[in-house]
C-alpha cells in the first residue's frame, strides 16, 4: 500500500521537477574570418542585385519552394516560410564568384546548422562582378548541416525576381526588439544585441518596452517584475520600479547575461549601430512619460547630428499613459502610436494606430485611419494562416510579430499584395 | 545532493528494514475515527538552485534551515488533507564593497520563503507520504547600499514534498524522521531538508 | 532538477516493492471512473470535480494556472465493454469527450482499450480585444490499467491525440490552423479511494506531453517543440 501512495507522491513530485523547458538551441561555430579575408565585400549595388525572390532547386524539403533573401548591411539574409527559418551569411566575391558562409535557424523549433553558399561564374557570378542586370538567373549553390542528418544537404537557389513591395510601405517590427526569450535567439528580448540583430532577422522596425526604475530611469525591459523568465539573479523580486539602477547593474543580468538596458542607451545604439527604420517605444510606465519624452528628444537630436533617418515613436498602450502623455509638457514633441480606441488616436493626435490583430481587419476603420494621415500597425501576428489573410485582405501598414523571419519571408515573396 | 538522495532513500527504508528485521515493533494503532492532526518538522535544509543567485559568483547551493506545520483533517480511512505552511531559509550572501564594483558597498542579501500550500497525505501505519499542493511567498531581503535594508515578498507557485515513518509514544503523540522537499520549478530552486517530525492528534470522533 | 525528480521515484519505486507481493484476501473493485476494471452492464459511475493545468512558462511567460470544472462518466454495457466520457468548462475552453473501452481483469489487475473523440469550443470573444473562436476536433486511442487494492485502485490510462481540425476565426477571417496531425500524448495516473464514510473521491494527474494543449488554445502556439503540461485534478464519486 505505501509504496503506492509514494509512487503517486513521487509522480507529483515530479510533475514540477520536469516544468517544460524548450529544447537549448546551440548555434554552429562558424569560421567568417576566413572566408572575409579572402573576399571582397560586395558593393550597395551588387548586393541590391542579389536581393529578390529565389526559387529553391534542391532543399525544398527543408524550406519550401520560394524563399526571399535580403542583404542587411555586411550580411545577407534568406527568410523562409516553411520550417520558418533565417540565414545568416558572410562572405563577399572571388573574381568573378562569390563564396558565403554562415548558420541558419529553424526560429519555431531548435533546429540549426552550418552554411555555405557560393556563386559560380557561370551562374550570376560574372554578371554580378561587372555589376550588370538584375540578379534574376543568379544561382546561389552550396550545403547546409541539419541536426540528426550525418552529411551536409545540398542546396540551390535561383533568383526569379524582385523582391514584392507595397506601395504605401511596409513595417516588419520585432516584438521586443526582435523575438522573445522563448524563441531562443542567444539574445535576451529587449537587450541590445537583439535590436542590433533584429534586421538581420527580418524586421525594419523594433518594439521595445519601456518601465522606469525606482529613481526614475526609463529601462528596456518587457515585464513589471522580475522573472526567472527574463533574469539571471535570485534576489530581486517583485516589480521592477522597487529597485535602482544601481541595484539592478549589481544584482541581475538579462537571461542572456546581457546588462539591462537604459532606454538612452538602447535607442543610441540602434541610432549608431543598425538599419532600424521605426522603433516602437511601447510605454509601460506613466511615472516616466516625461523622461521618455525627453530622452527622445536627444534621441532625435543625435540621429540629426548624424544624419541619420529614424522614427521613434512614443507608444500608447493604456489609458494610464494616454493621461501622462496628455497631461506631459512634452506632449507633441515625438510622433505618437496609440493602441486605443479612434477618439484616443485623434485626441492624441497620433501618426500610427496599432489595434490587436485578434479585433480583424477592421477595414472602414483602417481606410478611414489612412485618409486622416495615420499609418495602422497591427500586433502581435505570429500565425502564418493569419498573416497572409492580413497581407492580402488586410490594407495594414506593419505587422508586429515574434518572427520578424516569417513575416519577412510572406511578405517580400507574396504577389498579391494591396 | 547526492547524500540527500541517500538520506531520502534510508528514510524511505525505514518501514522496509523495521519490518525485516525487527519483529517486536509494536504495529502503530491504525485510525478508525475521524481525527484532526497537527504537526510540526524541523531540520537542516539545503538548497539548490538551477542558475547562480547573482551576476557575482558561481554559487548555486546553500546551507539553511526549516520549519513546517501541518493541521490536517483525517476522515476515517487512509487520506488526509488540510493545511501546510511554515518557514525555510533559501540562500543567504554577504559581499564586499569590492565584490561590486557598481555598488562599491557591502550588501547581505537573504531568499526565505512561506509556504502556503493544501497538504494532501496518505498513511498507512506509521508511514505517510504527503504532497503539498499551492506556492510559497517568497521573500528576499537586500541590506546595505541605497536602503538599509529592502524586502520583497511575492507569491511563487510550487509544491512539496513529505515522506517519513513515525513511531507512536502513547495513544495520541507520535515522531520520527522526514524527509521534505521543496520545489519551485519555475523559480529552478530545489531544497531537501531531513527533519525530526513530531505529530499530535488532538481530536479524534 | 527534472534528474532529481527521476530518482526520487526510482528510490521510492525500488525501496518498498517486498510489499507489492504481498497477498491480500480483499480487493478493492468499487466502480471507479478511472479503473480499467469491467463494469456491470448498465452500471454506472459518475464523478464531479475540478482539474487545473499549469500552462507553461515557455507559452505563458510564467506558470500560469487554467482552472476548469471537469465531469467523468462511464457506463457499462455488454462484453465488457463501456462507454466512457468527460466534460469540462472554464467558459473560455469547453469540451466533451466520449469513448468506448473494452476491459477485462485478471485478480488485482485490470486492463482496457479503447479510443474516444472529443470535441472543444474556445471562445473568448467577451474578452476586449478578442473576437477569437476555435473548434477542435480530437480523436484519442488510449490503453488503460489498473491495480485493486483493498483500501484504493490505482490506474493509468495512456492516450495519444490525434488531432482532426482545428478551425479558429478571428473576427470574420477563419483559418484552419491545423489538420490530422499527431499533437501529442498524456499519461493519467489517478488514485481513487474512500475518503469520508462512503464517499468515494478519485485524484490525479495527467501528464500531458503536446504541442497545441486544449487549454492553451487562445495563446496561439507557435512552436514546434512538444511541451510538457501538467494537470491536476480531483472528482467526487455521485
Amino acid at each position: 500500500m505505501k509504496n503506492i501512495t509514494l509512487v503517486l507522491a513521487a509522480l507529483v513530485l515530479c510533475l514540477n521537477g520536469c516544468v517544460s523547458e524548450l529544447t537549448p538551441v546551440v548555434y554552429p561555430t562558424v569560421d567568417y574570418e576566413t572566408v572575409i579575408s579572402t573576399t571582397t565585400p560586395l558593393t550597395l549595388e551588387q548586393r541590391a542585385q542579389m536581393n529578390g525572390i529565389y526559387i529553391m532547386q534542391e532543399g525544398r524539403s527543408t524550406f519550401g519552394d520560394t524563399v526571399a533573401v535580403r542583404w542587411d548591411g555586411e550580411a545577407m539574409s534568406i527568410y523562409t516560410v516553411k520550417s520558418v527559418s533565417f540565414f545568416y551569411v558572410r562572405g563577399g566575391m572571388r573574381t568573378d564568384s562569390a563564396r558565403f558562409v554562415g548558420y541558419w535557424r529553424a526560429v519555431q523549433g531548435p533546429e540549426t546548422g552550418e552554411v555555405s553558399l557560393g556563386i559560380l561564374a557561370s551562374e550570376g557570378g560574372k554578371e554580378l562582378a561587372e555589376g550588370k542586370g538584375n540578379g534574376v538567373g543568379l544561382t546561389l549553390r552550396g550545403t547546409i548541416t541539419s541536426p540528426g542528418s550525418s552529411r551536409p544537404n545540398t542546396l540551390v537557389l535561383k533568383k526569379i525576381k524582385a523582391l514584392a513591395n507595397r506601395t504605401r510601405g511596409f513595417e516588419i517590427i520585432g516584438h521586443r526588439g526582435g523575438g522573445r526569450n522563448s524563441d531562443r535567439l542567444g539574445k535576451s528580448e529587449n537587450s541590445i544585441e537583439l535590436m542590433l540583430f533584429a534586421s538581420q532577422l527580418g524586421a525594419t522596425a523594433c518594439e521595445i518596452d519601456v518601465y522606469g526604475t525606482s529613481d526614475g530611469v526609463p529601462v528596456v525591459f518587457h515585464d513589471p517584475t522580475f522573472t526567472p523568465r527574463t533574469v539571471q539573479g535570485a534576489y530581486l523580486l517583485g516589480d521592477i520600479s522597487n529597485y535602482s539602477l544601481r541595484q539592478i547593474r549589481g544584482f541581475v543580468r538579462l537571461v542572456n547575461g546581457e546588462q539591462l538596458p537604459t532606454l538612452e542607451e538602447a535607442l543610441m545604439e540602434v541610432v549608431d549601430k543598425s538599419t532600424i527604420r521605426t522603433i516602437w517605444l511601447d510605454n509601460k510606465d506613466s511615472r516616466v512619460v516625461d523622461e521618455i519624452l525627453a530622452i527622445h528628444q536627444r534621441v532625435m537630436d543625435h540621429a540629426a547630428s548624424k544624419k541619420r533617418t529614424i522614427r521613434i515613436l512614443f507608444g500608447i498602450p493604456t489609458t494610464e499613459i494616454y493621461d501622462a502623455y496628455m497631461k506631459s509638457p512634452l506632449k507633441g514633441t515625438a510622433p505618437v502610436l496609440c493602441e486605443l480606441d479612434q477618439a484616443s488616436v485623434r485626441a492624441s493626435n497620433a501618426a500610427v494606430w496599432a489595434p490587436r490583430f485578434t479585433d480583424g481587419l477592421q477595414s472602414d476603420v483602417v481606410a478611414q485611419m489612412h485618409k486622416e494621415g495615420r499609418d495602422v500597425y497591427c500586433w502581435t501576428m505570429d500565425d502564418p494562416g493569419f498573416i497572409l489573410r492580413f497581407l492580402t485582405e488586410g490594407d495594414f501598414d506593419g505587422f508586429c510579430t515574434n518572427y520578424p523571419t516569417l513575416l519577412a519571408a510572406l511578405f517580400y515573396t507574396r504577389k498579391d499584395l494591396k | 545532493m547526492k547524500c540527500m538522495l541517500l538520506v531520502l532513500a534510508f528514510c524511505a527504508s525505514v518501514p522496509c528494514v523495521l519490518k525485516a528485521a525487527d519483529s517486536t515493533v509494536v504495529a502503530p494503532p491504525v485510525v478508525q475515527k475521524t481525527a484532526i492532526e497537527i504537526s510540526v518538522a524541523g531540520g537542516p535544509q539545503r538548497t539548490f538552485f538551477r542558475e547562480p543567485t547573482t551576476p557575482l559568483t558561481d554559487e548555486r547551493q546553500f546551507s539553511g534551515m526549516s520549519v513546517m506545520g501541518k493541521l490536517m483533517w483525517h476522515p476515517d480511512h487512509i487520506l488526509s488533507v488540510g493545511l501546510l505552511s511554515g518557514y525555510t531559509t533559501f540562500s543567504t550572501e554577504s559581499f564586499t564593497k569590492d565584490d561590486i564594483p557598481v555598488l562599491n558597498e557591502p550588501f547581505t542579501l537573504t531568499l526565505e520563503a512561506v509556504p502556503l500550500q493544501l497538504a494532501l497525505s496518505m498513511q498507512s501505519g506509521g508511514f505517510e507520504v504527503g504532497v503539498g499542493l499551492g506556492g510559497y511567498l517568497l521573500s528576499s531581503t537586500i541590506t546595505g547600499g541605497d536602503a538599509v535594508r529592502q524586502a520583497n515578498t511575492i507569491f511563487e507557485i510550487g509544491i512539496s514534498t513529505q515522506v517519513s515513518y513515525l513511531f507512536f509514544i502513547g495513544e495520541t503523540f507520535s515522531v520520527g524522521p522526514e524527509v521534505n522537499i521543496h520545489l519551485l520549478s519555475n523559480r529552478g530552486i530545489v531544497a531537501i531538508s531531513p527533519c525530526l517530525r513530531a505529530k499530535w492528534e488532538f481530536v479524534r470522533y | 532538477m527534472r534528474a532529481l525528480g527521476l530518482v526520487t521515484i526510482i528510490i521510492v519505486l525500488c525501496t518498498p516493492l517486498r510489499t507489492l507481493a504481498q497477498p491480500s484476501d480483499t480487493v478493492n473493485f468499487e466502480h471507479y471512473v478511472f479503473t480499467a476494471h469491467p463494469l456491470d452492464g448498465g452500471d454506472g459511475v459518475f464523478s464531479m470535480g475540478a482539474a487545473l493545468t499549469i500552462l507553461p512558462q515557455p507559452l505563458t511567460e510564467y506558470p500560469t494556472p487554467a482552472p476548469m470544472v471537469d465531469l467523468h462518466w462511464r457506463l457499462g454495457l455488454p462484453l465488457q465493454t463501456s462507454i466512457y466520457g468527460r466534460a469540462g468548462s472554464n467558459i473560455a475552453t469547453t469540451l466533451a469527450n466520449m469513448g468506448l473501452m473494452w476491459s477485462f481483469s485478471f485478480g488485482r489487475a485490470s486492463v482496457g482499450v479503447g479510443v474516444s473523440e472529443m470535441y472543444m469550443y474556445g471562445n473568448i470573444t467577451y474578452v476586449d480585444g478578442f473576437n477569437t473562436v476555435q473548434h477542435r476536433w480530437a480523436t484519442y486511442p488510449m490503453v488503460a490499467a489498473s491495480w485493486s487494492f483493498p483500501a484504493f485502485t490505482v490506474s493509468g490510462r495512456f492516450e495519444v491525440e490525434y488531432m482532426t481540425s482545428q478551425v479558429r476565426t478571428i473576427a470574420d477571417q477563419t483559418v484552419t490552423t491545423a489538420q490530422d496531425q499527431v499533437n501529442g500524448g498524456s499519461l493519467t495516473l489517478a488514485i481513487e479511494q474512500p475518503f469520508w464514510k462512503n464517499t468515494h473521491v478519485s485524484m490525479g494527474v495527467t501528464l500531458n506531453y503536446s504541442r497545441n494543449p486544449y487549454q492553451a488554445w487562445f495563446l496561439f502556439n507557435t512552436f514546434r517543440d512538444k511541451m510538457f503540461y501538467p494537470e491536476l485534478f480531483v472528482g467526487f464519486m455521485l
